[in-house]
This record gives C-alpha cells, structure tokens and sequence, in this order.
C-alpha cells in the first residue's frame, strides 16, 4: 500500500507546534476576555414571566374589578437595579430571587392606577427582613395578614417567601378597597404559607411595641461580623429598648460571634461596666451613658443595644434570656 | 532518503483529508457565528470617542446659592432664581437650555421619587420668557422612558410650558472616557442633547437614596449615563464624583417642597414623604447638595461623594461660607 514516506523534520516539528501554542494562546485570550465584556453593552434580558410565577392570575384582578395596563415585568438578581435602582441591595441581601411588577387600574377608569411589586426572597426569613427595614411607623395596620400594614396610597404585606407592595398613584380611598380586594384574592391562594417567623415569638411580650419586630441580615449594629440578627423595640417605664438575637449553628458559634462582637464594640470605645449581681452570666459595656448587655444563651447570640436605662436593661435581657433558654436544640 | 509517492490511493487519501479539514473549517465558522454579536461594537465609525462635555458653568456667577420656604413651588422657585440674580443672568435671548429632570421611575408626582412637573413647567416658562430659542427636557430612565415620562407627569408639563422632550434614543449616546476618570471610560453617555445647549439646568427632588444616602443635584446627573450603568453601584461615591467632573451645570435646583425621607430612591409610600417646605437654587452643585441633605436630616459629612466632590475642586461643602440667600414666601 501506497503512503507517504517522508518523515517530517526538526524545523517542521517545531512550527507547527509554534502554531498549535498560538492557536493555544488565542484560546486562552478568548476564555480570559469573556470574563471582562463589556458592561456597558451587554445586560441580561428580562426573565420570561413563568419565571416569577407568584404573580397576579386573571381571576385575581377580575375578582377586584381591575384591568392590567400592560404585561407583567419579570426581573431576577442581575436586572433587578434596572427597575427599582438602589434598593435592590436591600433586597439581593435578603436572599431575593425575583420580582413581578405590573401596573393595573380600576375598570373603566385608567386614571386611577397603581402598580403591583411581588418579590419572591426566597424564604419566610427574607421576606420578613424587607418587610421590617422598610416598614413605615405609625401606619395602619392590617388584617390581611400576620405582616400587614396600609399607607393612605399604598397596602405592604408578606406571605410565605413573598413579599407585596401595592403602590397607588394617588391618594384614592376607592382604588384602596380595589387593592385590598387584589390582595385578599392573591392571598386566598396561598393560604396555607406562614406570615412570620417563628422566631419572633421568642421576644419577651412585656413593654414589646407592636410592629417593631425587624430582622437585620447583615452588618447588624455597624459590625460587618454580625449577620441574621432579629431586634424587638420595647417600652418600658417611658424608656425606649431594643433587644436582640440571632440563632447560630451551635452553642460554640453563638460564643465565638459573641467575642467578636464585644470586641469590635471595644474597639469602638465601650468599656466594661460595673453592673451588680443581677448582671451575672451577661457582659455589660457602656459608652456615653449608653449600655450594651451581650450574652449567649444554647444558640443564641443575644443582648440588649443602646440602653440609656441599665436596671431596664437588664431586667429586659433577663426576661429574653430566660425565653431563650426555653428552646429546645 | 524520503521518499514522496503519490500514486492513486494517495490521492484519494489526500482529497479525503482535505473534505474533512474544510468541514472543520466550516463547522468552526458556523459555530463562530452562532457566538457572534452584532451589539458588541465599539464607536460607532465616524463617530469620534469624547472626552469630554461642554462646560456650561458660569464663572460670573459662581457660588451663589439661595434657599426659599414656602409650599407653592412655582412661586418658591421663581423666588429662588430671582435672589441668585434672575432667570436673565442665567439664559440669553437665544440660548438653548437644556433642562435635565430625574424621570427615573414610572411612578406618579404624588410620590416625590422624580422631578415635579410643576417645576419643571414653571422653569421651561421662564427660560422661553427670558428669550430662550428652545428648551429641550431629557434624561435617561432606569425604568421605560414612555411610561416614565408620561406617568410622572414630565412629558404633560413639558408639552404645557412650550418645551421639547428629547428621549434617550440610541443614536443619542456618545462613547467617552473622562480625563482623570476612573469609572467613566468608554462608557456611553447622553451626550447628544448636551452638545447641542448653551445652557445646562438640573431640577431634581430631594430624597433619601439607600446606597448613596441621598440622591440630590448631583445624583441627578447619574441620568445621563448610558449602558448597564448599575455595575457602578458598588462604587456610588466615586461615580458621582466623576458625574460632577463631568457635568457642569449652569444652575442647579433642588425641590424640597415635600423631601423623600425614607425608602429611598423609589419610595412608594406618602409616609416616606414629608414637607420640608424648601426650594434651593445654586450655581455650586456641591453647595445646594450639602444644604438639601439637612433636609433629610444628614450632614454633607454623611455622604461621602460630597467631599470627593470638593477634593475636585467643583464645589464647597461649607454652603454658609457661600452667604446663602435665605427668603420666605
């Protein structure tokens, strides 16, 4: 059989493994560029809107008596700046995965409109941190859920991972009602999903402030090291409280967050304070008149921040501490 | 010796490697097609890169600053422009005024997160009155331009006052690097209505702004960048900064008749609102940005891209040693 029976040489050997590592070379160039586009060009498309699929159904609105003034937006993770800009950091932080926006007004009259924002976080956990950080004082409080409340243009309320805002164009009592109807429709499809975290009753009930329940996710009180910490406000003889705590994996954890935190507060000028016998198993620090009681308890990192009182304070932090105790592992 | 024979099986052999290289080839060009994105070309030919926009500042008028109480906000902030020295000073028979709003949401005036259309058609009225040839209203939304314009009531007052609405088509952004800039490099900007404007004017709201802390004259300018300008986020300080390298305005107002509060940028509720009872007009950005922010109870310490701001050269955050002219109406 015929064939070729030159052997190639040295010199051909060598060019063409130049040219295989150049052709190596561009693949390399390839893969690391792709890495940096360019961000001003390239934007990650809106998601198909099955991919939020806990928003608004037809029977929902019809049930109100509401038309949609268009399509549903559906936006994920890395689009979600593009429609509400920098709050999106609280949201990305608290565990979001998607959001369905979309305007609808009363029928027959497009003047009176609001649009509907439902955020899926993820989790009961997420939702409730959004929920509580943006939380209006003094608004009105609703039956619609476990966490509800109306503003006199706007009803906010969480369900399961949800979160929902309606936010009317205007101040308009009967586009209200029409929300109200949206929601309570919305909600009776998802009865079965909890409103607040369980956590939440773990907070001592004397002097608690209703609606003051807030989850911070992270940097709680200025520390990068402190995440996932639930706060209560309290009123107590006049004073104004704030307790706290946060489950950890183990009692172990809960100890080495709590050394972290009285050392970042220490860095920050606090110093220990004499507290009495009262204050056993607790460290007490205070800064300016302010007190900082941090404990562990199982689990649990907790304490009571910025006291102006101490006796309140520690009656307090005895009161969470002995719930806490409560728990079982 | 080697030896080369080609005889018929040969031949063969070598047509045959040669189909399969040219399907190689042809296989590895459609797979390049397939990747290939006609969106990712740079400046557009003929189309030279800025570096740069016009500076329409006034040196006779630098660091003037006037603040206004009332709640009319036509007649506050004709007020506030008379104490700077009257619209006249500002706009020649002839000139063509730009006029920059924050249109960023599709959401209502009610909700103070854009420019009032009030104010907006009373400072295009007195523009046109001092002579004006045109005045042109734009901004680059981060939601729909239509829906923004429309639904925050911009578009109406543009058309009501006499103005021309310039929305941020794609044939209006320019590629361009800042000189000295840092995150501004061949980025798109919106420069087209800029190059073609005598005079520059920004009315922006006054509002709280969770990752800048507060979003006022010179978040405004945030508006004319192009792209997926949210990468910037995490650099909102050093951003805004460059903004006010980039944009010299020639008078600057900020609308503190009612300020956002709370739950910046977007807001969404009329609780996050409150009258401040204030308009302010300046010629130093930086100055009118340090005195709006105690509206929201913050000091220019409190946000960082002020300094920056002043570090430039493009402002002072010592706004009384400007001798603000301060009325009532």
């Amino acid at each position: 059989m015929s064939r070729l029976l030159r052997q190639p040489g040295v010199r051909e050997t060598w060019i063409s493994l130049s040219l295989l590592a150049a052709l190596a070379g561009v693949a390399l160039g390839v893969f690391i560029k792709q890495f940096h586009y360019d961000a001003s060009i390239y934007a990650p498309p809106l998601l198909p809107a099955q991919a939020a699929p806990a928003g608004f159904e037809p029977a929902d609105w019809e049930a109100a008596g509401l038309s949609p003034l268009g399509p549903a937006e559906v936006f994920g993770p890395e689009n979600l700046a593009d429609k509400i800009d920098g709050r999106a950091e609280l949201y990305l932080a608290a565990g979001f995965r998607s959001l369905e926006a979309r305007r609808f007004a009363a029928r027959g009259d497009t003047g009176a409109w609001f649009e509907a924002f439902v955020y899926d976080q993820g989790g009961l956990e997420g939702a409730f941190a959004v929920f509580s950080q943006q939380r209006r004082p003094e608004a009105e409080a609703l039956d619609l859920t476990g966490l509800a409340y109306g503003a006199a243009n706007a009803v906010f309320f969480t369900r399961g991972p949800y979160y929902v805002e309606l936010i009317g164009a205007s101040e308009d009592r009967a586009l209200r009602e029409r929300m109200l109807e949206l929601a309570r429709a919305w909600l009776a499809r998802r009865a079965g999903l909890p409103d607040r975290p369980a956590e939440l009753a773990l907070f001592p009930a004397q002097g608690f402030r209703p609606g003051s329940a807030g989850l911070l996710v992270r940097d709680a009180f200025g520390w990068a090291g402190l995440d996932r910490v639930y706060t209560a406000e309290y009123d107590l003889a006049g004073r104004s409280l704030l307790a706290f705590f946060s489950r950890r994996a183990d009692p172990a954890e809960a100890e080495r967050l709590g050394t972290g935190y009285l050392a970042f507060l220490k860095e920050n000028g606090f110093t220990e304070a004499q507290a009495g016998p009262e204050a056993a198993g607790l460290q007490v620090l205070s800064l300016l008149g302010a007190f900082e009681i941090v404990f562990s308890q199982g689990p649990f990192l907790a304490g009571v921040h910025q006291a102006e009182s101490l006796p309140q304070a520690l009656d307090l932090a005895a009161r969470l501490r002995a719930g806490l105790a409560g728990v079982k592992p | 010796m080697s030896q080369i024979n080609l005889r018929e099986p040969d031949r063969r052999r070598f047509l045959g490697r040669l189909a399969r290289a040219g399907l190689a080839a042809a296989g590895a060009s459609a797979l390049g097609l397939s990747l290939w994105s006609g969106r990712g070309s740079r400046t557009e030919p003929g189309r030279a890169s800025l570096s740069g926009l016009p500076d329409f500042s006034l040196p006779a008028l630098k660091g003037r600053l006037s603040l206004v109480q009332g709640s009319d906000r036509a007649a506050a902030v004709r007020a506030a422009i008379l104490a700077l020295g009257g619209i006249e000073a500002f706009v020649r028979p002839g000139d063509r005024v730009l006029i920059k709003v924050n249109a960023a949401f599709a959401s209502p005036p009610a909700l103070g997160a854009t420019t009032h259309p009030e104010l907006l058609a009373e400072v295009a009225r007195l523009c046109l009155a001092a002579g004006a040839a045109r005045v042109a209203v734009t901004d680059n939304p981060i939601n729909d331009p239509a829906a923004c314009f429309e639904l925050t009531g911009l578009a109406g007052a543009a058309r009501s006052a006499g103005a021309r609405l310039i929305p941020p088509r794609p044939d209006l952004f320019r590629r361009l690097s800042l000189e000295g800039g840092r995150l501004i490099r061949d980025w798109p900007v919106l420069a087209g209505p800029l190059l073609e404007a005598d005079k520059l004017i920004g009315l922006a709201p006054v509002k709280d702004h969770s990752r800048a802390g507060a979003s006022l004259s010179l978040k405004n300018f945030y508006g004319f960048l192009g792209g997926r300008r949210s990468v910037f986020h995490q650099r909102i300080d050093d951003i805004i900064a460059e903004l006010a390298l980039l944009v010299r305005p020639s008078l600057v107002v900020l609308d503190g008749i009612v300020a956002m509060t709370t739950n910046g940028p977007t807001g969404g509720s009329l609780a996050d609102l409150k009258a401040t009872r204030t308009m302010i007009a300046a010629t130093d950005p930086v100055a009118a940005d340090s005195l709006a922010a105690t509206l929201l109870g913050r000091s220019a310490g409190r946000l960082p891209y002020l300094a920056k701001a002043e570090a430039l050269g493009l402002g002072r955050t010592d706004y009384e040693s400007l001798n603000p002219v301060r009325l009532a109406i």
